[in-house]
């Protein structure tokens, strides 16, 4: 699954580290999540997308 | 936050499960001299079962305090892990030094009567024995595998 994790973590300003920490992972989770190595619970995903302030399908996008 | 995994906590987590078997191995003689053979067998047991309970409720305790990709990682280690460490022991079992390795051990621990050590019984004995904890643990999966659909009908 693709997502705009990087993109919108640039736009705040925040490290992968600080991401972590609003989302109460560590770090590389948050790396995993963000280069599609991983595909983030739900629990997980929603966690993410309230930090950036948005809805999952503005941070989370389904691949065909 | 999740808690980052500490490297001197977990090497305290993972050290009495070496030093509880070393400590047994080490006052084997003594413990036989003290206790007699029927305690002995009842007191290797108990250290057999602590070790294992101690070891499984230590994997939990530490795979709970993960996030859920590094529980991901944990899983995937655990399938792929598990069956690699079952493959290295049967390798093993099939090398002729490490037959001598284990023949040489099981004499050490009859002590007096390690003379009478067979090789062929000894490696028959670590092949049932694998054998039974390989079959064991499918049966367990399977028993556990139900309950888990089970709580959730």
């Amino acid at each position: 699954m693709k997502n705009r994790i990087r993109v919108l973590r640039a736009e705040k300003g925040w490290s992968q580290a600080e991401l972590a920490e609003k989302v109460g992972v560590s770090r590389n989770s948050i790396n995993a999540v963000e280069n599609g190595k991983f595909d983030p619970s739900l629990p997980l995903a929603f966690r993410i997308v309230a930090a950036f302030g948005l809805k999952v399908e503005e941070v989370f996008l389904q691949e065909d | 936050m999740t808690a980052r995994p500490n490297a001197a906590r977990f090497v305290l987590g993972v050290l009495p499960i070496v030093l509880v078997p070393a400590a047994f191995i080490a006052a084997r003689s003594w413990l036989e001299t003290a206790l007699g053979d029927t305690m002995m067998t009842v007191v290797a047991g108990a250290v057999a079962i602590f070790v294992m309970g101690y070891a499984n409720y230590f994997a939990f305790r530490f795979q709970r305090g993960q996030d859920e990709v590094r529980q991901a990682g944990l899983g995937f280690a655990a399938q792929w892990g598990v069956p690699a460490g079952q493959a290295a022991f049967v390798l093993l079992l099939l090398l002729p030094p490490f037959q001598d390795l284990a023949t040489r051990l099981v004499g050490d621990f009859a002590g007096d009567d390690a003379t009478g050590v067979d090789r062929s019984v000894v490696v028959s004995a670590m092949t049932l024995g694998f054998c039974a904890i390989v079959l064991l643990q499918t049966i367990g999966l399977a028993v556990v595998n139900s309950i888990w659909w089970m709580a959730r009908r």
